[in-house]
């Protein structure tokens, strides 16, 4: 079942204003409409015309990523929370965090946290794909929201994710996560997870 | 979150162990570890009646364990 759970500022870069996002726990028909009409085209496209180099400076190395195909397999169990960000009537982020995850972090090993699954912003809203990128602060949304099911979950606010390479500046540099390195088991994708206190700095 | 509804759980002495246990070394309330059992629990019926086997693997020797599930 969706639920809303916000309004929350987004910056339109084009018009330099603040617009409202809604911010929705649980995604519907009209997020995976969206991302089938509106998301998916671009990024087939650019998939398509791009070498892996191309996809990692236009920030479309999840061009491949099905969010239909999430809904439908995680959409139904206890362990997963699809989260959506709306601003102008369309759908400008979607996320699917996992709750059954365990830190690997030394101080904090086994202690349970909130895994990032799937996180993506609209193509619109990304540097290097376009440009000029629509709103800014929809991936801060995303994960400020994945910080804050951590508390509600009891688990003090840590979460961990595996970063593509594209984004993996912005978890270490801009969100403070501490990168754990390659993971073998995972696509040697970068491995970084978010410890309590810095959780707890973001969302003060 | 969507609304919530109380149960009473008539557990063992031994099972309430665990569950304190659990819940100390989690550092999460009992509730929060029933919750992430459930979650757990879910998951690996879903899979298990796909057909598939559920392994644990050590993180030295690599060596694969199957956890026999009814």
């Amino acid at each position: 079942m969706r639920s809303h759970i916000g309004t929350y500022d987004l910056l339109n870069r084009l018009t330099t204003k603040f617009e409202e996002g809604q911010l929705y726990q649980g995604l519907n028909e009209k997020n995976l409409t969206d991302f089938e009409l509106h998301w998916k085209p671009l990024l087939a496209q650019k998939r398509q015309r791009s070498t892996r180099e191309e996809l990692l400076t236009a920030n479309a190395q999840d061009a491949h990523w099905d969010w239909v195909r999430k809904e439908l397999a995680w959409g139904h169990l206890l362990a997963y929370e699809g989260f959506a960000v709306e601003a102008e009537g369309m759908t400008q982020g979607l996320m699917y965090l996992n709750k059954t995850r365990f830190s690997r972090l030394a101080g904090q090993l086994g202690a349970p946290l909130v895994y990032v699954e799937s996180l993506a912003s609209a193509p619109w809203n990304r540097h290097g794909f376009i440009g000029k990128p629509k709103y800014k602060g929809v991936g801060q949304l995303l994960i400020q929201a994945a910080i804050s099911l951590s508390f509600t979950e009891e688990f003090k606010g840590r979460i961990s994710l595996h970063a593509l390479p594209q984004s993996e500046n912005w978890y270490r540099e801009v969100l403070g996560m501490i990168d754990l390195g390659p993971d073998p088991d995972y696509k040697n994708l970068k491995y970084f997870e978010m410890a309590s206190d810095q959780a707890l700095r973001l969302t003060r | 979150m969507a609304g919530k509804r109380t149960m009473t759980l008539n557990l063992t002495e031994g099972e309430m162990r665990v569950l304190e246990e659990l819940s100390i070394q989690k550092d999460i309330s009992k509730t929060a570890v029933l919750r992430q059992s459930l979650r757990l629990y879910q998951l690996m019926q879903i899979r298990l009646s796909r057909g598939e086997k559920l392994f644990f693997e050590s993180g030295e020797t690599k060596e694969k364990s199957e956890l026999m599930v009814i």
